[in-house]
């Protein structure tokens, strides 16, 4: 069937509703990553016998990721006039209890997390209810609006992860989706969606912070008849799975997103780079996209609108470089992925010699909202400079690590808290926000605001939004090495300071950690910095030394430690 | 494969622009390496220099191979940066050990990877695409080695 009305696009809305908010039970099963790994697909198939079994009317739903890992495998309950029910820890054991005291009506208590009657739909800013009254019985169960975890967080990139079925273009679109898409090919013209991008003051989500708006109105300019929109999906990062949870839980919302940007640029082709080794992603963009076509939202003469976008999804091969613009575009072209330097701007020249332009995954997620509520809105949430949200993955030492999104200008001590804060027993000491190229932060900092300027005033850099929470365990010199040889295993090798320098450097740093570091390292370790961050070709070279800047500039004595007294505080160098 | 069925694979990726690396990928998936036939008769079917299927081929060492790989069983471990606060790197030794312990050199494929995505089980290991954490690591590697 393809869409190419308003009303068409209602049918799907309405066909969508019926599934979310069904006559019988609907059970929703976060079955992402750690879901998984902790039982998600026993509990799946324990529903579905269980609901045969005990002869109800219901349906098991497998959703992607609302957040809290650590109370997976996580089960949400939508039953008609009822609001729904957050479970946590529901093992496949637990189930038929569970659905026996739904069937009385009288749901358990236990593993019960909070209630949900009413939520507002990101995207529209509608509401979508559960329930307009709560039940006596579950009255004391707290809203989850109210929630410790919830109540700090604003989801807009996240917006429909864990409530809709990745695989149903009818639910993407029951909670709003696709009406941007209408919207901008209808009602706006490109020139219109490019202002409102720009003054929404949207900053690229993948580490650069380059005002979206101004980057597509580069590319709308570029001389060329044949110009890309790229999604850079290469998440490369040690240590954050941020992307491909958003891509596991609500596909159309990035290729919606992209097919606006390509409108916007006058592009009439679209990529995605995926970084390999996700199955799980790559299924369900692909399936989303194959909808898309299927309905007349790709391809030719979209929406009836006149405008024709082809995407194409294309798996990497691995290598962190690969997330480097130029390089990605190599990938893409099925050479070896090798950034090139960038004297003419990707912009101008970039896949296959057509403009180029390029976002991540975070970004595209964001313009279907700012399409439908406008750039007022947008600009209102965060901070002057950056405004919106961030979606950050909180790791290392805290109590329960998660996914989560926050307005711009939340405290990062706050954010550290969402995770549970530290164990006890342990106490700050550092941390790290944005991979490798952010160095890392000392415990002092905390207080910084969320934001792209805050951070890089500090010496640091949003990046992508890994938090890494470290206590006094770990030691800044095993840090700087660690990271050391993760960027000297994945230089590319093309220029010299690069391929040279992190090798050198990591060397320098190692010696310290097994204490044959001499005094004069320190100087040797800075040299070496300043000539990579001069020297190199892009930024993977360029921002590597930034791990051992950072930690000498905050942590110099315990460098004099391991070189002066050959002790490691942390006991973590073998020293 | 051979030259035949590799035909069938390059045809089916015929309208994609830049193939070369999806066409990788179906080898790969399929013979679980790169044979030097196939990466000449690629050379003479997409009109590229052998040396430029070659150096793509090298270049992602994580995803292809030349020769086939080993043991039957992958044992990662995550060595994210989550992980290795959590003391990741105690868990690749300490999974060394019991390898070593019951003779399951092998069976099982011990490789360091950059991030399994999945933080909440720091330090994670996966053994066949299934995570586990580091106790359900091991025992699984003792039940892998007593099937056998």
């Amino acid at each position: 069937m393809k869409i190419e009305s308003a009303q068409e696009l209602n049918k799907l809305k309405d066909a969508g509703e019926k599934l979310l908010l069904p006559g019988g039970i609907r059970i929703q099963v976060g079955t992402s990553r750690c879901g998984v790994a902790r039982g998600a697909q026993e509990v799946v198939a324990a529903f579905e016998k269980e609901l045969t079994a005990q002869g109800l009317e219901g349906r098991v739903v497998r959703v992607g990721c609302i957040g809290m890992c650590h109370e997976e495998p996580l089960v949400e309950i939508v039953m008609p006039g009822k609001p729904k029910l957050t479970y946590g820890g529901i093992t496949a054991e637990l189930v038929p209890a569970l659905l026996k005291s739904l069937a009385k009506g009288k749901p358990q208590k236990k593993n019960l997390l909070y209630r949900t009657n009413q939520e507002t739909l990101a995207v529209n800013g509608r509401a979508f209810t559960y329930a307009a009254k709560t039940p006596a019985e579950i009255k004391s169960i707290p809203a989850a609006e109210d929630s410790d975890f919830l109540k700090p967080q604003l989801r807009i990139a996240m917006r429909n992860a864990g409530a809709i079925d990745p695989m149903n273009i009818e639910e993407y679109a029951a909670r709003g989706g696709y009406a941007a898409l209408l919207k901008a090919v209808t009602q706006m013209k490109p020139e219109e969606i490019i202002d409102t991008v720009t003054k929404a003051n949207l900053r690229g989500r993948g580490g650069g912070g380059f005002p979206t708006g101004r980057k597509w109105q580069a590319c709308r300019e570029a001389h060329g008849t044949h110009k890309y929109v790229l999604c850079n999906c290469s998440e490369g990062d040690p240590g954050i799975g941020m992307h491909k949870s958003i891509i596991e839980s609500d596909p159309h919302g990035i290729v919606e997103g992209m097919i606006i940007g390509g409108y916007a640029i006058g592009a009439r082709e679209g990529y995605i780079y995926l970084h390999h080794g996700n199955p799980g992603a790559k299924e369900k963009l692909q399936h989303a996209i194959d909808q898309a076509y299927e309905y007349g939202l790709l391809g030719d003469n979209i929406l009836g609108s006149g405008f024709s976008f082809s995407l194409t999804l294309k798996e990497g091969a691995g290598g962190y470089v690969c997330g480097e613009s130029t390089a990605l575009m190599a990938t893409l072209e099925g050479r070896a992925g090798e950034p090139r330097p960038k004297y003419i701007h990707t912009a101008e020249k970039g896949l296959w010699d057509g403009p180029t332009n390029l976002n991540n995954v975070e970004t595209w997620c964001n313009i279907a909202p700012i399409i439908m509520r406008g750039a007022e809105w947008f600009s209102a949430i965060g901070t002057k400079t950056s405004a919106g949200t961030k979606v950050i993955s909180i790791s290392g030492n805290v109590n329960t690590p998660c996914l989560v999104e926050v307005p711009m200008g939340t405290p990062i001590a706050d954010i550290i808290a969402l995770g549970g804060g530290l164990p006890s027993g342990s106490t700050l000491k550092a941390f790290q926000l944005g991979g490798p190229p952010a160095g890392i932060l000392p415990a002092d900092q905390a207080g910084i605001a969320l934001g792209f300027d805050e951070l890089a005033a500090a010496g640091s850099l949003l990046g992508s939004g890994g938090l890494i929470v470290m206590d006094q365990s770990t030691c800044v010199v095993d840090m700087a090495k660690y990271f050391l040889s993760f960027l000297e295993k994945e230089s590319c090798g093309r220029c010299v300071p690069c391929r040279e320098g992190v090798k050198r450097m990591r060397e320098v740093v190692e010696g310290i950690s097994i204490a044959t570091g001499k005094e004069e390292d320190i100087a040797l370790l800075n040299e070496l910095a300043e000539c990579l961050s001069s020297a190199s070709l892009c930024d993977l070279g360029k921002s590597a030394p930034q791990v051992v800047v950072s930690t000498l500039r905050h942590f110099m004595d315990e460098y004099q430690t391991h070189i002066v007294q050959q002790v490691c505080p942390a006991k973590r160098c073998s020293m | 494969m051979d030259l035949k069925k590799l035909d069938d694979v390059i045809d089916r990726h015929r309208k994609e622009k830049g193939a070369l690396i999806t066409i990788l990928h179906d080898i790969q998936r399929e013979d679980g390496f790169i044979a030097d036939e196939a990466m000449t008769h690629l050379s003479d079917r997409l009109k590229l220099p052998l040396s430029e299927v070659f150096r793509t081929v090298s270049y992602f060492g994580h995803a292809f191979t030349l020769q086939p790989r080993p043991a039957a069983h992958a044992v990662k471990v995550c060595n994210g940066t989550a992980c290795h606060v959590r003391r990741g790197a105690e868990v690749m030794s300490e999974l060394k050990e019991t390898v070593e312990k019951e003779g399951a050199e092998a069976l099982c494929r011990l490789e360091a990877v950059p991030c399994l995505g999945c933080c909440t089980a720091a330090p994670a290991v996966e053994i066949d695409g299934k995570l586990l954490d580091r106790e359900a690591a091991k025992m699984t590697i003792i039940k892998l080695k007593s099937e056998k």
